[in-house]
């Protein structure tokens, strides 16, 4: 028999990117296909561990959401202003910016507000909105991410783990 | 809104938000090591969105789109001087320790482990942060990460595997420490 599979053919294997040959070897030694169930198991670990740690937890979803929906209602009330979403966001086939400098104005003004918004103290409703009560039924609705967006099919193809 | 309809493309967007917004802060955060810096970013890549969206019909694949400008985000801030300047002064264990999330009953459960892998991962080189999350956590394929960085699949799997190889490493240390207590 082939000697035992290095660490690289066996995370090969695990990739699906393996000989044929490897891939036999695996099935017929106890000990690599004891190595690969190590392996499996330490990357679940670890992209478990990982995926936990670094998810938002429910005060900092709620706070992101705030801020989403006050800066997407900020750009609706200066849409209105402006004449409407269709002065705004009317379609182009231009390849270079076909933004009216309207909008670019309004954008401006948008990162400014959601600057202000970052910053402690500052309230959504103190500042230019669409539809303020709206924007408030939002900001204390509780569903705010969906509960896995990976689940949901966000960011494509299918990992193993 | 007053008894209208949200624009259409507020009603998108806000979709792709419900969507996307916690994994893209969850990526910032493993490619960055750093929370507050990751929701920043995410806030950033949604007005972006705003500025891109035109219409109903948009033949882009909006997933992929938000994945990486996330990553080109997280870049940018890693280049701008001050990025530097922080990460010399705040150590990622720190960082994640303090500004990391997790809440006192948390911490208190054992969520250790997952702050001693967060440390871990944030030694590995920023490409290496990006490929391990691109393929691990956002589960795409090592095809679609290549894409995703501009970087060739040979390149994706040799930066991968030493990360994975890393981290292997760094979870027996982890164990072997737990089972000496
Ligand atoms: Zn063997």
């Amino acid at each position: 028999m082939k000697r035992c599979l290095s660490e690289r053919t066996m995370w090969l294997v695990h990739e699906g990117a393996a000989p044929e040959r490897d891939l036999a070897h695996l099935e017929g030694c106890l000990d690599c296909a004891a190595r690969y169930g190590r392996l499996n198991e330490e990357l679940g670990e670890i992209t478990r561990a990982l995926r936990d740690h670094a998810s938002p937890i429910g005060r900092d979803v709620r706070r992101g959401r705030r801020r989403w929906v006050t800066a997407a209602a900020v750009l609706a009330g200066i849409g209105l202003l402006a004449g409407g979403e269709a002065v705004l966001w009317r379609q182009s086939n231009a390849l270079v910016d076909p933004r009216p400098e309207t909008t670019a104005e309004a954008l401006s003004l948008l990162e400014e507000v959601t600057l202000l918004l970052s910053s402690p103290g500052v309230t959504a409703a103190s500042v230019l909105v669409a539809d303020p009560a709206t924007v408030i039924a939002e900001m204390t609705s509780p569903e705010s991410y969906e509960d896995d967006p990976i689940a949901a099919g966000g960011g494509g193809g299918g990992g193993r783990l | 809104m007053n008894g209208q309809a949200a624009p259409r493309w507020q009603a998108h967007c806000d979709a792709l938000y419900r969507q996307h917004a916690a994994r893209l802060v969850r990526l910032g955060r493993l490619v960055l090591g750093d929370k507050q810096e990751a929701e920043e970013v995410a806030q950033e890549v949604f007005l972006k969105l705003i500025r891109t969206y035109e219409g109903p019909v948009v033949p882009i694949d909006w997933a992929a789109w938000l994945t990486r400008v996330t990553i080109n985000a997280c870049r940018d801030r890693r280049r701008a001087g001050w990025w530097a300047w922080s990460r010399r002064h705040r150590a990622p264990e720190m960082l994640e320790l303090v500004d990391g999330g997790a809440s006192p009953e948390q911490a208190a459960a054992g969520a250790e482990f997952g702050v001693r892998i967060a440390a871990a991962f944030q030694r590995l080189s920023a490409r290496q942060r990006e490929v391990f999350a691109l393929r691990y956590i956002e589960g795409m394929s090592t095809h679609e990460v290549a894409g995703t960085l501009d970087l060739s699949e040979g390149s994706v799997k040799r930066h991968l595997f030493r990360a994975v190889k890393y981290l292997r490493g760094a979870l027996g240390e982890i164990k072997g420490d737990r089972g000496h207590r």
